[in-house]
């Protein structure tokens, strides 16, 4: 059976004042897909992101998620936002929430699950992520590494048809990276579809399917791991490699 | 002051009147506390909202309708206001005191309140929406919860401005406690004893009030952040 694709771009153009950010941009994620997004700071990789869900309004283009062009007036966006689990570089969990409840918290109020459901179900996640052990801690007793997982856990409580990471480990300490990582390798190997701006150049070259090296707005590079980052053709991508490989 | 002017004032048909004064004194406190936070966070909610939703008319009138009421409510002074209700509004002293207080502490309680809901992290919104949240149920769940804890400190300041203020419910002819003291002293001649009085009885409520809060803060920061 045929499959429509997942998340596509159709000639997205965005603006924030008279900065051009996003420059034509056509793109097509297939189901099941792990997409690594690259590029040198403020060439737009969370603006393409967040599109996506719909942080942020396109100023030209379509954006369709499963068939939905979210970019219409009067799309239900908080409907298709349900279905999408996102993670950020500063995790934004709920500060005055514990862990269990940061969890339990959407799929209750937006859902509509049964709060012993959602306990049951965030305890399954929060397990996943080895963070079962703090479900009464809050936040701030937390270090950024198991933060984040605990964002993670949020997203998938909520049963996402895919995820978006938006560099989710830019803001940890070195050594909490590799616990965050891992969670997210884990969920690779599960088949979840991702869409991951990241520097972690191993953790694309190991998870990735596909990568984009996005420049200045313009995806300037976009194939298998080996051939991007490996044989890129593209000028800017060779030198921004040379500068996170080395 | 002599110990005469303190057996005056307290012989028990006073201390009876005083405390009558207090207690019409502690109901304006309370009512005027528990409306002014009510109509204090819709009308901050409201300029609030009004701001966000800028292609919404009808967010953007409310909003900008909520915005004038602050501003002018909160630069006139709250004796002219109250003095206002009760002459305009031809009702009877003790609530156009309570309306009058009401009509001016919403306006200083709103911009708490905004500041407060200003200050929470943009991020959190983003998290929230991304989720599915609606923008009532994350001004609800989110925002509005944890912007109410960093207000704890100013609007416990403003409460106890409140019952301080009682005291302007006199020029009304409102026969609050400071107003039964004048009239205690123009009797027994010992304004000094009776303002002294007062003053120890406006001292401890407020003085409990700050403290009470104090420990709440203490109790809420314990946990988070
Ligand atoms: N909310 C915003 N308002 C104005 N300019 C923005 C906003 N967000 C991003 N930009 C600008 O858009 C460009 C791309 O930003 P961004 O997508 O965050 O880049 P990246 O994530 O690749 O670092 C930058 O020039 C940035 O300054
Ligand atoms: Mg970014």
């Amino acid at each position: 059976m045929e499959v429509g694709p997942l998340i596509e771009f159709r000639r997205v153009n965005k603006f924030f004042g008279s900065n051009h950010v996003l420059r034509d941009i056509d793109l097509t994620i297939p189901t099941n897909q792990k997409l690594v997004i690259i590029g040198p700071s403020g060439s737009g990789k969370s603006t393409l992101i967040r599109c996506i869900n719909q942080l942020e309004r396109v100023s030209s283009g379509q954006v369709l998620v499963d068939g939905v062009d979210v970019t219409a007036p009067g799309a239900r966006l908080a409907e298709v936002r349900q279905d999408i689990g996102m993670v950020f570089q500063l995790f934004n969990l709920y500060p005055h929430k514990t862990v269990l409840e940061n969890v339990t918290l959407a799929p209750e109020k937006v859902r509509g699950v049964p709060p012993e459901q959602a306990a049951e179900t965030a305890r399954y996640y929060l397990k996943r992520v080895g963070m079962l052990h703090k479900v009464n801690a809050y936040p701030a007793q937390l270090s950024g590494g198991q933060q984040q997982r605990v964002a993670i856990a949020r997203a998938l409580a909520m049963k996402p048809r895919f995820m978006l990471f938006d560099e989710p480990t830019s803001a940890l300490d070195p050594e909490m990276i590799g616990e965050v990582l891992d969670v997210m390798t884990g969920l690779a190997h599960e088949g979840m579809t991702m869409v991951v701006v990241t520097h972690e150049i191993g953790f694309a070259r190991q998870v990735a399917d596909r990568i984009l090296f996005l420049d200045n707005g313009e995806i300037a590079e976009d194939g298998p791991p080996a051939q991007v980052l490996d044989s890129p053709t593209n000028e800017r991508t060779k030198s921004f490699l040379s500068k996170v490989l080395h | 002051m002599t110990i005469k002017g303190f057996t005056d004032l307290l012989r028990p048909e006073n201390v009876s009147f005083l405390v009558g004064g207090l207690a019409i004194s502690v109901r304006i406190a309370v009512l005027t506390i528990l409306m002014s936070f009510v109509f204090g966070l819709l009308l901050a909610v409201a300029r609030y909202s009004g701001g966000r939703f800028k292609h919404a008319r009808a967010a953007r009138y409310l909003g900008l309708a909520a915005a004038w009421y602050i501003e002018i409510i909160r630069n006139l002074p709250m004796l002219l206001i109250m003095l206002a209700t009760y002459l305009l509004g031809r009702i009877p002293a003790l609530r156009a005191a309570i309306i009058g207080m009401t009509i001016f502490t919403s306006a200083i309680i709103a911009e708490i309140v905004r500041g407060g809901l200003l200050s929470i992290d943009r991020g959190q919104w983003e998290a929230a929406t991304a989720q599915g949240f609606s923008y009532r149920q994350t001004l609800s769940y989110i925002v509005l919860p944890q912007a109410l804890r960093r207000m704890i400190p100013p609007i416990v300041s403003q409460f106890i401005t409140i019952i301080k203020d009682t005291s302007f419910a006199w020029s009304l002819g409102v026969q609050e406690m400071t107003g039964r003291g004048t009239i205690i002293f123009a009797k027994y001649a010992n304004p000094m004893e009776t303002f002294f009085t007062i003053a120890v009885v406006y001292f401890i409520i407020n003085y409990t009030v700050g403290q009470a809060a104090r420990a709440l803060e203490r109790r809420l920061a314990g946990h988070s952040f």
